[in-house]
């Protein structure tokens, strides 16, 4: 979903740069002196495996390969503010050092990826979760990691079908051809979202106290919910 | 004296669990960075497939040291697993610097960060 350079249009390459920069602006006020001390590491640590994660290509469909985001599972686990810096550290290392999308559509990636991909997930999980139970929780984190990824994807889509004629195909084309393709990189993404989110809190069941949401989670990992 | 020391192991237990956590963290890494090297390296995004399509290819504006995630000039497997993993400590290190810019608070319920 990396987009390159000479892709975007210069309307759209400020947009989604002013629309990037303003929501990681906010990110930053939200959670600026107020990161409880137990997720910095936690953090470091899920944003070094999901940006490993990212290295895997596996094939899906059309002879075209796909690598899993991360994005959903870090913003269900460390909250939508830190989780869009977490997804944004790698998307910035990924651009300069790897060539891995371009600097000028750094900020469509960050909007696509860091923005909606992590943040539509989590307000999914929100929702949803609010009904209690497991099946809730399993349903908004799958369903939210699914939402993620496809409409991060369908964003990319209108962004490049807007950019035309640079990117000479229009969003009748754009659009479908990378919701399609990322419906099935979606289905295997809400998957590893909800071993990663599983494992992490069974792994970390302190994790509560950081993010209020998970604590229903834990209940249901066998953990104990302190009210 | 067995106090102190007493005192001195409940203080390195949280220490001795974060090095266990980032071990095994990096560790899974690990595991990712040599099945994206040896296994699942092909990279064909439907991006550029489609671009491909049209005859024209993305560009780099910027020089980067490592295009694709390899050594240019080196197309060893293991060397590209290599910079793999030292690219994993770097974004761990990054990460954890920005989370500390970020100010950490104490953690919330006098729950010490296990």
């Amino acid at each position: 979903m990396h987009i390159p350079d000479g892709f975007l249009s210069l309307p759209i390459i400020s947009i989604t740069y002013a629309v990037a920069l303003g929501v990681l602006a906010l990110s930053f006020r939200k959670v600026k002196g107020n990161v409880d001390e137990q997720m910095i590491p936690l953090m470091a640590l899920l944003t070094a495996v999901f940006f490993s994660v990212q290295m895997m290509n596996y094939p899906i469909i059309g002879g075209t390969t796909a690598h899993l985001m991360g994005a959903p599972a870090l913003g269900i686990i460390l909250g939508p503010w830190l989780g869009s810096i977490s997804m944004t550290v790698i998307l910035v290392l990924q651009c300069f050092l790897f060539a891995d999308g371009g600097v000028t559509a750094l900020g469509a990636n960050i909007l696509n990826m860091a923005i909606i991909g992590v943040m539509v997930p989590y307000l999914f999980y929100s929702l949803v979760s609010r009904r209690g139970g497991k099946g809730a929780m399993l349903v908004g984190i799958f369903v939210g990691a699914f939402l993620g990824d496809v409409l991060g994807a369908v964003s990319a889509g209108i962004q490049l079908g807007l950019s035309a004629p640079i990117f000479q195909y229009g969003l009748a084309v754009s659009v479908p051809a990378m919701a399609i393709h990322h419906s099935v990189i979606g289905v295997a993404e809400g998957f590893v979202t909800l071993m990663v989110v599983y494992a992490v809190v069974k792994v970390k069941p302190t994790l509560q106290y950081s993010n209020k949401g998970l604590s229903n989670l834990l209940l249901s990992t066998g953990g104990v919910k302190n009210e | 004296m067995s106090e102190l020391s007493a005192e001195g192991r409940n203080k390195s237990r949280p220490w001795r669990q974060l090095k266990s956590e980032v071990a095994l963290g990096v560790f899974v890494a690990a595991v990712f960075v040599a099945l994206g090297t040896f296994v699942f390296s092909e990279s064909l995004e439907t991006l550029d497939v489609k671009a491909e399509e049209l005859g024209f290819e993305g560009l780099n504006l910027l020089p980067s040291p490592f295009p694709e995630y390899a050594v240019p000039g080196l197309e060893d497997p293991f060397v590209t697993f290599l910079l793999g993993i030292a690219s994993v400590l770097l974004v761990l290190a990054v990460s954890f610097a920005v989370g500390k810019l970020l100010g950490a608070r104490q953690t919330s319920r006098g729950v010490p960060s296990a």
